[in-house]
């Protein structure tokens, strides 16, 4: 391996990176603004200027590839020199208008300015150039061209990630910008990545502008939920509410990036519908009671239909929508509390959602399909669990963040499920089956609990809690547990590391992993 | 050789003809460009589906070279340099006089149709600045008054 020597630091770098690379195993920061990891060299930012001894002119950083013997400065006098240089060439024509551009705080161009530039303008701001501003690209991508530094991250983006090329450098010199074709938009559904790969405030988007100010936010690790593929995201939040979805990266997942129709998933997370109170069907409309009435009340009707028709005349559908440690709560609460192994599952997509393509977007719309048929619960629960109902075996149901009624239409539902004596729905929203329910407990949805989804591939990611839910809706499993010392007053771990190291024990699939060693990226199943 | 008319044939058979050279779209940009005296903007699609680009790559190209034209241009065109050497040697007064006599500036066509008037920096013959091109050919050492005579014996 070559050993290269930065600022005074050793390291045996792996043949083949690049400095910038070498520097940041080292815990250095070269600045650039052009370089991605994923995307090709360009080296037209000149931001990554740096020293290397014994050749002549500096080098950029992200082209250099390491080689045994090679000795860096990144802060040498000539160094710094160039990096105040560039970072004045790139702002001579930059219109300042920081106050209003929402890439503040986050701009790599401020940032860079206080670390390496730090002195006045000695360009007039009258003669700056004028560009377009506030220019409607498609695809809720807003460009503005004054602000652009032409690093050319999202044209090669467009490139060699989407193939779509949509936008392209246009003119030369001074009037260089970005633009699509003249009558042409954004036509692909990855276009949201521009946006997070581009260094300034070029690019912004359209739904996050002038919403909330970056630093006012929180960021929690997450995993999106819109499709099984399961991107690893960061969740952005104020107080409660959700203003962005950005990709996290993860090797193992998504790489750096995520779809457009899983960026904005949260929309559907932050509607009238969520359920913040218990819901009991009375003279066919849903009256509102407490939680731990609601739970009450469940407790009753699960206890009347086994003292009437045995453990087996209750049963449970669950959706892939829920967590590994909801599905394993579940489980545990039909086989040990209620005595039941009438466990079905149901991962249901939308007609006319978008199919399987050969980047990230996955045609099954549930994160954790893969997660459900794991822990050996077939996905065929609205027909197996209709038989039972039509054989006048099954008497009552427990729906977990299962939507059947969606699924099957209205009218093949009570066809399949009418003949119920009781429908006890857990859910987040008022959705069309917890309108039909004798019962709804109000539940957490995924950006407010801790647990895991395990991806198609297998890869099994946490999901941290990024703020409370609403009202007095609680997680499934604090839920479950509550409902189950109701019955058999035993008490039982709600925390998701205790539920997990328990689903890991019992379950083959799961076996050998530990909730702590999940990390960042997650760790695959063992089949 | 400056012809106005122009037909999506001739242009899809231009791009096919050429479209397997190396740096295939700056050969078929040039050959448009010679044959129409300008690249009209329907032929971006055009181009662009024959090599497999998009329409903004090629329209970056094309607007990056200020020689290829977005709208035909005059019957002739007259290219004045305006660099250092021309500049030193009576450019400006030239220019001035050019832009006089045709009651045009940089850029723009007379109402006739006749003459387009282009700015150019450095023709590669600063021994005889000021230097200018009248369609294919180049002139040096010119004088208000040759340039009058130039013009003069233009249709």
């Amino acid at each position: 391996m070559p050993k290269v020597t930065i600022n005074g630091k050793e390291l045996d770098a792996p043949a083949g990176i690049n400095l910038i690379q070498a520097a940041e195993m080292l815990g250095m920061e070269i600045p650039h603004y052009c370089y991605h990891p994923a995307l090709t060299v360009v080296g037209n930012c000149r931001m990554c200027l740096v020293e290397v001894e014994k050749a002549p002119k500096l080098q950029i950083a992200c082209n250099t590839q390491v080689s045994d013997g090679m000795v860096v400065h990144t802060n040498s006098e000539r160094a710094r020199a160039a990096q105040q240089a560039v970072l004045e060439f790139l702002l001579i024509n930059h219109p300042i208008d920081c106050p209003v551009c929402d890439q503040a705080g986050e701009c790599k161009l401020q940032d860079y300015y206080m670390d390496y530039d730090r002195q006045p303008s000695r360009f007039p701001l009258g003669k700056k150039n004028k560009k377009g501003k506030a220019i409607d690209i498609g695809s809720d991508v807003m460009l503005d061209q004054e602000r652009c530094i032409l690093c050319a991250r999202c044209t090669r983006f467009l490139d060699e990630v989407t193939h779509t090329s949509e936008l392209a450098i246009f003119e030369r010199g001074d009037h260089n910008r970005i633009d699509t074709y003249p009558g042409r938009k954004l036509n692909n559904k990855y276009a949201g990545n521009i946006i997070d790969i581009c260094p300034v405030g070029a690019l912004t988007e359209k739904d996050f502008r002038f919403r909330m100010r970056v630093w006012y936010m929180h960021r929690t690790p997450s995993v999106c939920a819109g499709c099984e593929r399961g991107c690893a995201i960061d969740i952005y939040e104020n107080h409660g509410r959700i203003y962005r979805y950005k990709p996290r990266h993860n090797p193992l997942v998504n790489g750096y990036w995520m779809c457009d129709e899983g960026r904005h998933s949260f929309t559907n997370l932050q509607t009238e519908r969520r359920i913040t109170r218990a819901l009991y069907q009375s003279d066919g409309r849903l009256v509102p009671e407490t939680f731990s009435a609601g739970l009450r009340r469940a407790a009753g009707a699960i206890r009347k239909c086994g003292e009437a028709n045995g453990a087996r005349a209750i049963g449970a559908l669950v959706g892939a929508q829920a967590t590994n440690e909801e599905i394993f709560a579940l489980k545990s609460f039909m086989n040990d509390v209620i005595g039941s192994d009438v466990i079905g599952g149901m991962s249901y997509s939308p007609p006319g959602s978008s199919g399987d393509d050969d980047l990230l977007i996955r045609a099954n719309k549930n994160p954790n399909t893969r997660g459900l048929s794991a822990q050996g619960i077939a996905l065929d629960g609205l027909d197996t669990l209709a038989q039972e109902v039509s054989s006048g075996r099954l008497k009552m149901l427990i729906a977990l963040r299962a939507d059947a009624c969606t699924a099957l239409g209205e009218a093949e539902f009570i066809k399949r499920f009418g003949p119920l004596d009781y429908l006890l729905v857990f859910d987040t929203d008022v959705n069309e089956t917890a309108q039909m329910a004798n019962q709804v407990i109000p539940i957490a949805a995924y950006p407010e609990i801790e647990g895991t989804f395990t991806n198609f591939q297998g890869v099994v990611q946490r999901l941290h809690r990024a703020f409370d839910p609403p009202g007095e809706a609680k997680s499934a499993i604090e839920a479950i547990t509550d409902l189950s010392m109701l019955l058999d007053g035993v008490e039982r771990p709600q925390a998701a590391d205790r539920i997990f190291a328990e689903m890991a024990a019992r379950e083959a699939a799961f076996a050998g992993l530990e909730y702590e060693k999940l990390g960042h990226n997650g760790l695959k199943l063992n089949v | 050789m400056n012809t106005n008319g122009w037909d999506k044939a001739s242009i899809s058979a231009i791009a096919q003809e050429l479209k397997d050279q190396p740096g295939a779209l700056m050969v078929i940009l040039r050959r448009i460009q010679d044959e129409l005296g300008w690249i009209p903007q329907p032929s971006v699609p055009l181009i662009a589906d024959a090599l497999n680009l998009s329409r903004a790559e090629v329209h970056g190209v094309i607007s990056f070279y200020h020689d290829f034209r977005d709208h035909p241009p005059g019957r002739h065109v007259l290219r004045l340099c305006r660099a250092e050497s021309c500049q030193a040697m009576g450019a400006v007064a030239l220019a001035r006089h050019v832009k006089d006599r045709l009651g045009i500036d940089f850029g723009q066509t007379t109402a006739d149709g006749r003459i387009t008037l282009d700015a150019v920096y450095c023709l590669g013959n600063c021994a005889c600045s000021p230097a200018i091109t009248m369609d294919d050919d180049i002139y040096g050492r010119v004088s208000p008054a040759k340039i009058d005579k130039l013009l003069e014996s233009l249709e």
